[in-house]
């Protein structure tokens, strides 16, 4: 069980998740976010916030999107942590 | 209090890291001479007592003899006197009288069982095995500009890290402490705030809040709150509170601080004590009725919502229960407890 940021949030990252971790386990690069899954704890806060629905529990993610868990896994650890929000990359949802 | 004697076959085993702390057992005045005390901590039955010259002696409540408690007993000529047989020990521990045989020096081996000791901030610490880290420093104790209050004991049938949590949690107070240090029908709506950690513990940044009776003033205040966990069973707060009229703003000062230390005495995994050092450097005219007052009111309200927390162990995987990002620094807490490694008193 995970929740994953899937490819919805690429070049759009309003990073509304990231104001509401309780335990800072979003990752970025320059175009999306990532969840780190040893940190995440599971309590789905950023769920709803995401203004694009790019963020989801293992359990509802859509089949074709099922590599997005291994994705979030790996590139989450290479990089740095994303505490603070960002401008988004998007004008409008 | 005694909790009832464990059987080998029922105990929990206390983690090192709680066996080699300090831990508060007692405030200072309630051990006069004179008088032998029983207190529980970690599972384990004590006695305290202070000898002629002052010193307070904490030892476990059994005479070696035949196992009888000591707590039963009184103390006379400066010794400890075992219920049982009269077996007389002194403040090195010794066995000096065996009344059935006055004119024989006792076995060396009749000795009471110590333990570590200390005296600070009126209350009086022990240790169990061989403490890792100092009694942690009260910032306010050696600022003569604050008055210190003990207030307490408060006492919780509840799990001792529950109880700290619940002290260091700003979010509780509209619902918990309605009308004192929050308004349940207008709840502040927390900011966010950092989370530090460093050796000698986990704090916070200031935490703002409206408080109707923040103080023992009885004035409303904006209150802002810096937490400190110092050790698993020892928390701090130091509150600047402004009172929030601006047209009586003046008669308070940008100074004004209310710091409270409070230190949780683990009796086993699902009872403690709550015992606290209050510091107050303003409000020369308010009298110690009027600070006993206002906490004892709090602490009652706190002991009421923690007593009812299920499971009663406090969890540390952070996936038990749901955290909110208002509650970072209950998170911080919990994997602290969870990083050393203890395993008594958590699920």
């Amino acid at each position: 069980m995970a929740i994953v940021v899937t490819e919805k949030c690429r070049d759009c990252r309003f990073t509304e998740c990231v104001t509401v971790c309780p335990v800072s386990c979003f990752h970025g690069d320059g175009r999306m976010l990532y969840i780190d899954p040893a940190e995440c704890i599971l309590c789905q806060a950023c769920v709803p916030v995401c203004p694009v629905q790019a963020i989801y529990d293992e359990a509802d993610l859509p089949p074709e999107w099922s590599h997005w868990v291994t994705l979030n896994a790996e590139r989450a650890a290479g990089l740095p942590v994303i505490e603070e929000k960002q401008t988004p990359l998007k004008a409008s949802a | 209090m005694n909790a009832p004697v464990r059987m080998v076959s029922e105990t929990s085993n206390p983690d090192a890291a709680l066996i080699d702390d300090w831990h508060v057992v007692a405030f200072s005045k309630d051990v006069p001479t004179g008088k032998v005390v029983p207190a529980t901590l970690l599972g384990e039955d004590l006695i305290l007592w202070r000898d002629a010259s002052e010193q307070v002696h904490v030892w476990k409540d059994l005479c070696i003899h035949r196992g009888a408690r000591l707590s039963k007993g009184w103390i006379a000529n400066d010794t400890v006197v075992c219920p049982y047989h009269g077996w007389r020990y002194d403040g090195s521990a010794k066995c000096v009288l065996v009344p059935a045989a006055p004119d024989q020096p006792p076995p060396l081996k009749a000795r009471a069982l110590p333990h570590r000791v200390d005296e600070r901030y009126g209350m009086v610490w022990a240790s169990l095995g061989e403490p890792k880290h100092a009694v942690p420093n009260f910032p306010e104790w050696a600022d003569s500009s604050f008055r210190k209050f003990n207030t307490g004991p408060y006492f919780f049938e509840a799990n001792g890290f529950r109880s700290v949590e619940n002290f260091i949690d700003a979010t509780h107070f509209p619902f918990v402490h309605g009308g004192l240090n929050g308004l349940e029908d207008a709840p502040d709506k927390l900011e966010d705030y950092k989370v530090f950690e460093d050796e000698s513990g986990i704090s916070t940044s200031g935490i703002r809040v409206f408080q109707p009776y923040g103080d023992h003033r009885q004035v409303p205040v904006n209150a802002t709150y810096i937490y400190r966990v110092f050790r698993p069973l020892v928390a701090y707060f130091s509150k600047a509170v402004e009172i929030a009229d601006p047209g009586k703003r003046h008669l308070g000062s940008p100074e004004d601080r209310f710091c409270t230390f409070l230190t949780a005495q683990p009796v086993d995994e699902v009872n403690c004590i709550i015992r606290l050092c209050v510091a107050i450097n303003f409000g020369e005219n308010l009298t110690e009725q009027d600070i006993l007052r206002r906490q004892d009111k709090v602490f009652a309200q706190d002991k009421d919502i923690v007593e009812t927390q299920r499971p009663e162990r406090i969890p540390v995987d952070l996936r038990a229960e749901i955290h909110h990002r208002t509650d970072k620094f209950g998170l911080a807490y919990r994997r602290w407890l969870g990083a050393l490694g203890l395993t008594y008193g958590t699920a």
